[in-house]
């Protein structure tokens, strides 16, 4: 974890809402952007609360603007992502929504990984962001 | 088509399965931009997954209720709404029906829609739908 961690200071100076603008934008070197969706994978495999929100808008704009970026992806992320959609912030339920809808689109939606998610992902999902909303409160 | 139900919140199937379900009494309620955006995103990825990882009842739900949206804010002359966020609506509902008139639940989606009164209107808007360039096949 350690070796992780040394590995990517350089990026820990910049605020995470930073990167993706220096990801999809500034940086040509196409390891450097490996690099950074690695990084963000990381940041979400180990919740790092306060950078979740960054690290899924990251994310998100790499594979939406560099979809080659998608073949880095750890098939363990979907879980992680599946997690993030339950997760009580409903912005970051709503962005890890988008990290999966960009990867579904640019993948066709028929990778494994995205087919093993549960079946109710969607209901779920729905019922807490829509649903469940439109309730009078009692 | 018990599996999917077994894992869908009760208070949804609940409804569905109830004769004392009203969809007319829905069509009143206002819905939020942000319930929109959320309806439209899980629709987006259920289309990308082939429409594998939602229940046929919040299908049904969402597409009742999106229709709703379409013709209650952008199928108005007066509309202020902008008309490229209607096209987008109209097309990705018209893909979904017409996959699911083409599915198993064609029987159960077609009640649906004639619940609606839209059979007409759908089976012109696929008739239709080419010279107006909305790809519903993709």
């Amino acid at each position: 974890m350690l070796t992780l961690i040394d590995q990517y200071t350089a990026f820990e100076d910049k605020p995470i809402d930073q990167l993706a603008g220096l990801v999809v934008t500034s940086t040509r070197d196409e390891e450097i952007k490996a690099r950074y969706v690695v990084y963000c994978m990381f940041l979400i495999k180990e919740n790092m609360e306060p950078l979740l929100m960054g690290a899924l808008s990251v994310l998100d704009q790499c594979f939406s603007r560099h979809s080659y970026l998608i073949d880095y992806v750890d098939g363990k992320l979907y879980g992680h992502i599946l997690r993030l959609m339950r997760h009580p912030q409903r912005q970051i339920s709503v962005a890890a929504l988008d990290v999966i809808n960009t990867v579904a689109y640019f993948s066709d939606g028929i990778c494994d990984e995205m087919m093993e998610l549960p079946t109710s992902i969607l209901d779920e999902t729905y019922n807490r962001l829509v649903y469940e909303s439109r309730q009078p409160r009692q | 088509m018990d599996a999917v139900k077994k894992d869908v919140p009760v208070h949804v199937l609940g409804e569905l399965e109830d004769e004392e379900y009203h969809p007319s009494e829905e069509q009143d309620e206002p819905i939020g931009q942000a319930e929109v955006d959320v309806v439209m995103r899980l629709l987006k990825l259920a289309d990308r997954l082939h429409l594998q990882k939602f229940s046929m009842q919040s299908m049904v739900l969402i597409l009742k209720m999106l229709w709703n949206v379409y013709v209650n804010n952008y199928h108005q002359p007066s509309t202020h709404y902008p008309p490229e966020e209607g096209m987008e609506i109209l097309r990705l509902w018209l893909r979904c029906i017409n996959k699911l008139l083409h599915s198993a639940h064609s029987a159960l989606m077609r009640t649906h829609l004639e619940e609606l009164g839209l059979v007409t209107t759908i089976n012109s808007l696929i008739d239709i739908a080419p010279k107006f360039h909305l790809d519903i096949h993709q």
